[in-house]
């Protein structure tokens, strides 16, 4: 290389710092800007958030958001993930990559992370996306696509869970899947959206969906499930979950017949036979039983079940009422 | 601004005096158009099935064909005689093969063997994703060797080591290594069975095509095939996946059937027909070496970038390392990481110190370095950092786990 070459490589390459220096610190009077400004800023991982999010971090960590990629049962019944549909959703890039609504596409990095913080606060064009503009940190911006059902609908109707919504009076009466799934928490002096994206591994969110009352109706026992807390069907999503509602009656001697099932509320696997049972929001379905001769009492139990094949002793079946019913 | 035009003229001159990689290597333009209009117009003028009318004739002379105990010997002869003497059978024993009667489904699978209809293959393959029963499974394996498609072997191998099947299906594997010009003697043993298949299966994926058949032999494309591939190449587009997984099984087991198609959906401006058409040339590899230069343009996609670099690497022109290398240290983490990850199985083995460097390099994001240490295990076998950041724990381990396999699979 002559020396007019060399003068001229450097001078470029120093030039060429400079350009990307104005690029990355934003250019104005020198003036380094918010990372998130910068184009060169790559936000590629949660462990980013959590120095201002420690409390976030630690709320969504260890949720079933966190571990979807990773989640022992999923990658099951995924064949750990041959089934590559399953994989877009479970280790997704962001939505604003594709759009609100529209379907999600796989990653390749992060797996430890499943759906992350970046999934749902990740802008097409890099910055980060919140409920309000602010001006410290990462600087987030307000986005209507990102505080919109669709943001959850790119991966939740793929089992129809956000149609379900759609239908119900909550929708119509304005009402969001973080109401009930990320309820508002305090946060220091203020409030914040929870996390941990309560669901159906939550008992106590599972309690809220379903009220179940037991009772003698001209001489039959009658079990209903009123669907009076979930914005969707009950049970929804996946074609595994299950509610059950099983009865046994107890004779005067105290000697209990076997468990039976009254009904299943399920939406069976494609080459199942049968009816969706699911049980759409404000609906509900009863069941009338035979009571036969002796009977002291009837008990009855609402299940729900990760599996439909768990039994009730296996940990994937959820104990979610349990009543007697004196009978007369 | 004047000196804003300084630098401008400064690495104008810069670049005159060293060439650069980039300029020398610019990637070729994309031009993205509209394709699955004109895909739906393909399968809207395929040949069509026939009336409603005409198909429930053809499925009571099925049921009294083959439903046990529907009709006497006599007619169930008689039944079966007619219908394979009509030109549209096919369309029947495709329908047969989801019917509730495992026996049905064998037969139609059988029959549709002998039929021959290269379209068949769509029906067939499907059936191989879904079916559950390993008898029906072998009739589905045998009739696409018979339509001169290798992909069901894996599934022969499984039925062979099956009670119920295994004497079937040693059979049929006799058959497939005798076409491939493989004879084996009396005294070979299983294990020598099992093996010349699975080298059978290999040329396959190498191919595309069975071994042994000449070349006038090979299955040849039809209107109908074609409109089915279009079919579910529209399917690609949807939202709901399942339908979406169906194609990019069907698709990837097609062989060579599929590719010109696929290299037209690659280019297409939808954007989840570009994707997944990118991931079915992924799994389908080096018999869809033809579409290289549909993908190539794809490289600095923002979207379906790293798919098209991952496919680059399946596809095996070595044409596509410098390209590939150009963007190992890409802002952009999922696309670096996808190049790590694609010059392995490219086997551009002028990347190695690249790659090495970025294994060691601890400062580097640990995606890039587990993807650009896959890429070395394939290039320079050895798998040490791989195998010590499975024992660390510190990544995902099913991760780690898929990748050594891949590895071992080589």
């Amino acid at each position: 290389m002559n020396t007019g070459a060399r003068i001229a490589l450097a001078t470029g390459v120093v030039a060429g710092l400079v350009v990307v220096g104005s690029v990355v610190f934003g250019g104005e009077g020198g003036r380094p800007e918010s990372p998130t400004v910068a184009k060169g800023t790559r936000w590629t991982s949660a462990k980013q958030c959590k120095k201002c999010h420690a409390e976030v971090f630690a709320e969504w960590k260890g949720s079933h958001h966190q571990i979807a990629y990773q989640n022992p049962q999923v990658r099951e019944l995924s064949d750990d993930f041959r089934n590559k549909e399953c994989q877009a959703c479970h280790l997704p890039r962001p939505v604003a990559v594709t759009g609100f609504g529209n379907r999600v596409l796989p990653r390749m990095t992060q797996p430890d992370e499943g759906v992350s913080c970046l999934t749902c606060h990740l802008a097409a064009d890099g910055s980060i996306m919140g409920r309000r503009d602010l001006d410290g940190g990462c600087r987030p911006r307000r986005n209507e696509g990102y505080l919109s059902v669709g943001m959850c609908q790119s991966c939740h109707n793929q089992h129809k869970t956000t149609d379900e919504f759609r239908a119900s009076h909550y929708a119509k009466n304005g009402g969001h899947c973080i109401d009930c799934h990320m309820p508002e928490v305090a946060r220091g002096k203020g409030k914040g959206r929870g996390h941990e994206f309560l669901g159906a591994h939550d008992l106590a969110t599972l309690r809220k969906a379903g009220k179940f009352e037991a009772g003698i109706e001209a001489g039959k026992l009658v079990l209903t499930l009123t669907n009076v807390g979930a914005g969707h069907n009950f049970p929804t999503e996946e074609r595994h979950r299950a509610v059950d509602m099983d009865y046994r009656f107890v004779d005067g001697a105290g000697k209990a017949s076997e468990w039976k099932r009254a009904y299943r509320f399920r939406n069976p696997y494609r080459d199942e036979p049968g009816p969706n049972t699911q049980l759409p929001a404000d609906q509900s379905h009863s069941e009338q039983i035979a009571i036969p001769d002796g009977t002291a009492k009837a008990q009855v139990r609402l299940w729900y079940r990760l599996m439909p094949y768990a039994s009730d002793d296996d940990p994937r079946s959820v104990l979610l009422f349990e009543r007697e019913v004196a009978v007369q | 601004m004047r000196f804003a035009l300084t630098i401008v003229l400064l690495l104008a001159a810069c670049s005159q005096a060293v060439p650069t990689e980039a300029k020398t290597r610019a990637l070729p333009k994309v031009k993205l158009v509209p394709r699955l209009k004109e895909l739906e117009a393909v399968v809207a003028s395929g040949p069509k099935a026939p009336s409603k009318k005409r198909m429930a004739e053809l499925r009571e002379l099925l049921e009294t064909a083959y439903v046990a105990g529907r009709a006497s010997q006599r007619f169930a002869k008689m039944a079966k005689s007619d219908l394979l003497e009509t030109e549209d059978a096919f369309w029947v024993f495709e329908d047969a093969l989801e019917h509730e009667n495992s026996l049905v489904r064998s037969n139609a699978a059988y029959e549709l063997g002998k039929l021959g209809r290269v379209a068949s293959l769509v029906p067939l393959i499907k059936r191989l994703k879904y079916e559950k029963d390993q008898q029906v499974l072998f009739w589905v394996v045998d009739a696409l060797v018979k339509l001169g498609n290798h992909s069901g072997l894996p599934e022969l191998l499984d039925l062979m080591h099956e009670p119920a099947t295994a004497q079937n299906a040693a059979g049929l594997a006799q058959t497939v290594l005798t076409t491939a010009g493989l004879r084996l003697d009396g005294q070979a043993t299983f294990g020598k069975l099992v093996r010349e298949i699975r080298a059978v299966h290999r040329y396959w994926l190498e191919h595309g095509n069975p071994e042994g058949v000449a070349q006038d032999k090979l299955p040849k494309p039809s209107p109908l095939l074609d409109a089915r591939i279009a079919s579910r190449l529209v399917d690609l587009q949807g939202f709901q996946l399942r339908p979406v997984d169906d194609s990019r099984f069907i698709l990837k087991r097609l062989g060579t059937l599929a590719v010109s198609r696929l290299a037209f959906a690659v280019q297409a401006s939808e954007n989840y027909l570009r994707q997944h058409s990118l991931e079915v040339l992924c799994d389908l590899g080096r018999p869809a070496a033809a579409t290289y230069e549909s993908v190539l343009p794809l490289l600095d996609d923002p979207l379906v970038g790293p798919r098209a670099a991952e496919a680059l690497g399946a596809l095996g022109n070595l044409d596509a390392a410098p390209y590939l290398l150009q963007r190992l240290d890409s802002p952009n983490l999922e696309l670096a990481v996808a190049v790590a990850g694609a010059l392995g199985p490219l086997g551009a083995k002028s990347a190695l110190p690249r790659l090495s460097a970025i294994v060691a390099d601890k400062s580097a994001e640990m995606d890039r370095r587990v993807y650009a240490a896959f890429s070395v295990a394939l290039l320079d076998p050895g798998t040490r950092f791989l195998e010590q950041l499975r024992r660390s724990g510190k990544y995902h381990l099913q991760t780690l786990d898929e990748l050594l396999d891949r590895i071992r699979e080589r």
